[in-house]
């Protein structure tokens, strides 16, 4: 009797003994930096001619630059994506105008901060919306705002 | 020892708990405290839990206030209230269903909120008034200014009467303008929509582009020529687009700003709300 006793008592024990040694483990930590900047979707599924042809010279210049160079762009949509999205939602003399005046004004270092609300993730945020000149698309953020 | 227990007994009956800690009345005593301390979620639903066993005009109110302090207009407006006359704080929760009608930027509603509630004590019909008035400027209804002033008294006419100068004359910036000056002199539409720097870099780019086109037809280096041409010329388009939609965001900027003064000086007149001293 006092046998099976024991040896019910040995069950539980070992079944609730201790798990978490692997925390005394070695390691493998990666010292690599999380760049989310490189999930980038390449496809060019869903595009019209101008759409195709826009995408295919973004996703060069994500390939041979932007990947390489880093998460430089100081908006958020970054200028490549400004240009994407222009496509999408405009004509393509319309987008090209938009991208231009984009380009400019990313050259602009000064008072970004009095111009543009931040987005949450620490850019300036400066959506395709404000400039497509249609009635009612100007939905205005003050600058001390925080976009999520 | 059977003396003892009886006077053992005796003991707890003489001491146990007299009061009922869920009596209403102590319902009621507990939501005050909770509503004096600032605690209004849980003042309302104390308040909640008194009234579905008993009725107290003044519960109700306090109800609908402590959802309003807490800016849940929604619960305010949902809240069910006896639209009779009899309800002793009838003009009262009215006049919170109008403010919270107005924070949630319900102008439609409001208007038919406003037309059908008889306001029977006079101040709370000149502040019902007075937040009318304020409607128009929130939707840049246009009014006389007689109208839109009428309600103040002689402390609030002079900022009234400027808001009513600022939406008659918003320093608003020509879209059409900003065009014809970028047109003329690369950049120039921006800085008139107030983007200096822009501005500025707008004239840069285009300039230096135009320079090198120049500079590469003088040296007879065509294809740069034209390249750079090409180049000064987008810049040039760009930026005549670019200025007119800094126009329009410059306006859309002066109407966000104006209503934002509007909303703080609101604010800072708790929206005509009267002081209701239910602590002390």
């Amino acid at each position: 009797m006092v046998k099976l006793f024991f040896l019910l008592l040995f069950f539980p024990v070992v079944l609730l003994a201790q798990t978490d040694w692997q925390k005394w483990e070695k390691k493998d930590v990666s010292y690599q930096r999380i760049a989310p900047f490189l999930e980038r979707d390449y496809s060019l599924s869903g595009e019209d001619v101008f759409g195709s042809v826009t995408k295919l010279f973004i996703n060069t210049y994500w390939v041979l630059f932007s990947n390489l160079d880093g998460d430089n762009c100081p908006f958020n949509p970054t200028c490549s994506s400004f240009l994407h999205q222009a496509a999408k939602r405009t004509n393509p003399v319309k987008a090209v105008l938009m991208f231009t005046d984009r380009f400019t004004r990313d050259m602009n270092p000064f008072s970004r901060r009095d111009n543009y609300p931040l987005h949450l993730t620490g850019k300036f945020y400066d959506p395709v919306e404000l400039y497509l000149l249609e009635e009612n698309s100007v939905h205005y953020l003050s600058p001390s705002h925080m976009v999520q | 020892m059977k003396i003892i227990s009886i006077l053992f007994f005796c003991y707890s009956l003489s001491l146990a708990q007299s009061q009922l800690f869920n009596s209403p009345q102590e319902v009621k005593k507990f939501a005050d405290y909770l509503y004096c301390e600032s605690d209004y979620l849980r003042a309302a639903e104390e308040y909640q839990r008194f009234l579905r066993t008993d009725k107290n005009d003044t519960v109700i109110f306090k109800s609908v206030l402590s959802y309003y302090m807490m800016d849940r207009f929604s619960d305010v407006l949902n809240f069910p209230v006896s639209s009779t006359k009899s309800f002793v704080f009838y003009d009262d929760t009215q006049f919170l269903k109008l403010i919270s009608l107005f924070r949630l930027n319900m102008f439609d509603e409001f208007d038919i909120e406003a037309s059908l509630i008889k306001m029977s004590r006079s101040k709370l019909k000149t502040n019902t008034e007075k937040l009318i008035r304020f409607t128009f400027f929130m939707r840049d209804s246009i009014a006389s200014k007689g109208f839109l002033v009428s309600p103040f008294d002689e402390n609030e006419k002079t900022t009234i009467e400027n808001f009513y100068e600022r939406q008659q004359n918003p320093q608003h910036r020509s879209p059409l303008l900003a065009a014809v000056f970028s047109s003329i002199i690369p950049g120039s539409g921006k800085v008139y929509a107030d983007k200096l720097g822009d501005g500025i870099f707008a004239f840069l780019t285009t300039g230096v582009f135009a320079f090198l086109a120049y500079d590469n037809f003088k040296a007879d280096h065509k294809f740069r020529g034209w390249f750079f041409s090409g180049l000064a010329g987008l810049f040039y388009a760009g930026n005549i687009y670019g200025s007119v939609a800094a126009a329009q965001i410059f306006n859309a900027g002066v109407q966000f700003n104006f209503q934002n003064d509007i909303q703080i000086y609101l604010t800072k007149k708790k929206h005509y709300l009267p002081e209701y001293d239910f602590c002390n």
